[in-house]
């Protein structure tokens, strides 16, 4: 009974809070590449789809992973691929 | 690949700053790099073409290849050559209408309609007690031979007045920027890779849309697959070379409980090798 209660209510506040309009995630974009890991292996480029930024992580040698950075791009990212001779030089 | 403001960023990676952005068509959706020189390709999804760029000049006027196929989106590349997913491919199966099946095209003795789906009765029976059942459309798919067979293995070839070109995988030179085509692989064409033998592979989703009756169906509209395409593949003509297989396919019901394999008259419509 209790369990069935606390469902119900954490299905009520999904619903109020969608409605409102606060935690509403608009995931429409398709993803097509969203990550990719440079020829090194050293980082790892993930779209940030909703957040409309690329996240730059670095992958220590002992194979953890930790966020180096955060670049706004344009809206809704959605591929990202190493690539070279882009304007300037983006290696590693 | 900015799919809703319809543009590329490029990104410095040391610097972690945007170093540059160009407008694109109407939803990229993937770049690969290939040729030499090195040229980026671009998938633009809602405008069926690819577009090239110059990527030490990204403000060059870039090529732009049209593509025959609904929606292209993945992209692969060996530096040679460039495939690109088309998602919405179909499956290959167009629709007659009531007004056709209730015709003297209809193959049936007697031109029966609903014609029966499994052999010269239904599956599952018709309930004696309910009213003649009305007339009904019927789906057809196109098998590697050119005919138009139905979910009972019925041949409506004649009824079918017109053709649907198939195309799943584009295939691009990067020298010369010609393309060719791979036929029959999936309903909806996700994500594409080049094998070191020149094959392709190609995973996506297969509908089963021509299959009559929910318990046939038995829940499972669609299935995740691979299939792969042989080297030298010509594509286009269902008579030619190319081939592709099932590599994987996902049959478990939602609970995780494996399917009965399938009925035999309709594994023919998996044998996408030959």
């Amino acid at each position: 009974m209790s369990t069935t209660v606390l469902a119900i209510s954490i299905l009520l506040m999904t619903a109020v809070r969608v409605a409102s309009g606060q935690s509403f995630v608009n995931f429409e974009s398709p993803q097509v590449h969203p990550i990719d890991v440079t020829p090194g292996g050293s980082l790892v480029l993930v779209t940030n789809t909703v957040g409309n930024r690329l996240e730059i992580l670095e992958r220590s040698p002992d194979g953890t992973i930790r966020n180096r950075g955060s670049v706004p791009v344009g809206l809704e990212p959605v591929s990202v691929r190493r690539g070279t001779g882009l304007g300037r030089e983006s290696s590693e | 690949m900015n799919h809703l403001s319809d543009s590329i960023t490029v990104v410095d990676l040391h610097t972690e700053r945007v170093i540059a952005t160009r407008s694109t068509g109407d939803e990229p959706a993937d770049v690969v790099f290939a040729g030499s020189p090195t040229r980026a390709c671009v998938s633009i999804s809602q405008e069926n073409r690819i577009m090239i760029f110059d990527p030490s000049d990204l403000s060059a006027t870039p090529a732009s290849i049209p593509v025959r196929g609904e929606d292209l989106r993945a992209l692969a590349t060996d530096g040679s050559r460039i495939d690109g997913a088309i998602f919405e491919a179909g499956n290959l199966t167009t629709v007659l209408s009531e007004h056709v099946v209730k015709s003297s095209v209809n193959p049936y003795p007697g031109n029966q309609n609903p014609p029966p789906d499994a052999g010269s009765i239904f599956e599952p029976p018709l309930n004696r007690k309910l009213p003649a059942a009305p007339a009904a459309s019927m789906i057809v798919r196109r098998d590697d031979d050119g005919s138009w067979i139905n979910d009972n293995g019925v041949d409506w070839s004649e009824a079918v007045t017109w053709d649907l070109h198939g195309h799943g995988l584009v295939v691009i030179d990067a020298r010369s920027l010609s393309t060719s085509y791979r036929t029959g692989l999936l309903t909806t064409n996700m994500a594409c890779a080049i094998r070191p033998d020149g094959g392709g592979v190609v995973g996506g989703t297969e509908a089963f849309n021509e299959v009559r009756f929910e318990p046939n169906l038995a829940g499972r509209f669609i299935h995740v697959e691979g299939a792969m395409v042989e080297p030298g593949g010509r594509g286009r003509d269902p008579a030619g070379s190319q081939s592709a297989s099932g590599l994987f396919e996902s049959h478990d019901s939602p609970d995780g409980t494996p399917s009965e394999p399938r009925r035999s008259s309709r594994g023919r419509l998996f044998s996408r090798g030959r």
